[in-house]
């Protein structure tokens, strides 16, 4: 398997928990609170353009 | 909404007391300018011959495990954040409703009766919070060793005003 796909993925298996954590902790405390959801898109598309990033190297 | 299922019935929120928006924007000023500096390094490291004695995977794996550490950095501005976001006090005609997020998983919730407040003080200081006018809040009760305190608070001198006069307003009202 080519070393960049496992960097990939390995990265995927810290990130993948640590944003579970993140996203359980901001549904079980603010639900309905403005700024959650924004932190929430924020979060996610950021995250989204890293790993996009990650592949283009 | 949260909050709503902490208040007993009746009972109605006033205000909420949160963190001052100087903490978050050093929080996301630390993280951005070290993850800023990953990305260039990655960026330069992809682009330019710099390291010529490694081969051109080597300079991209390079550069791929700084990117995965900007993901680190990222993850780690959003939980900071957190921490500092569910930092809160709902101010009820009741209670004062002390919400502590000390970790992921880690959460206190303290409860205070308006009558039973003795003593509210706050802290500025330094240059940068009494410019901005954030500090430190303690409520201590009467009674008890009980004292609740949130730090960085928004505007803390007329939090604290506001606190002792709902205080007082409530007092007259239960006696």
């Amino acid at each position: 398997m080519e070393a960049r796909l496992i960097i990939f993925f390995l990265t995927l298996v810290v990130y993948l928990p640590l944003a579970g954590v993140l996203l359980y902790v901001w549904w079980k405390h603010g639900k309905d609170e403005r700024a959650v959801t924004y932190a929430r898109i924020i979060f996610l598309i950021g995250s989204l353009g890293l790993f996009a990033y990650m592949l283009t190297l | 909404m949260e909050q709503d299922q902490l208040l007993e019935e009746g009972e109605v929120m006033l205000y909420k007391i949160r963190k001052h928006w100087i903490v978050y924007v050093e929080n996301f000023f630390v993280h951005i300018l070290g993850s800023l500096l990953f990305i260039l390094v990655a960026r330069y490291l992809s682009l330019r011959g710099v390291l010529s004695f490694l081969d051109f995977d080597m300079k991209a794996y390079t550069a791929m495990g700084l990117v995965a550490l900007v993901l680190l950095a990222w993850v780690s501005l959003f939980y900071f954040w957190t921490k500092d976001y569910f930092d809160v006090w709902y101010v009820t005609d009741r209670h004062i409703i002390a919400i502590s997020q000390k970790e992921m998983f880690e959460r206190e919730q303290a409860f205070m009766e308006l009558t039973k407040i003795q003593d509210v003080s706050f802290e500025k200081n330094g240059f940068f919070s009494t410019f901005f006018g954030y500090g430190k809040l303690k409520v201590q009760t009467a009674g008890s060793d009980q004292q609740f305190m949130i730090e960085d608070v928004l505007d803390v001198e007329a939090v604290a005003h506001k606190i002792m006069d709902l205080r007082d307003k409530t007092h007259k009202i239960s006696s």
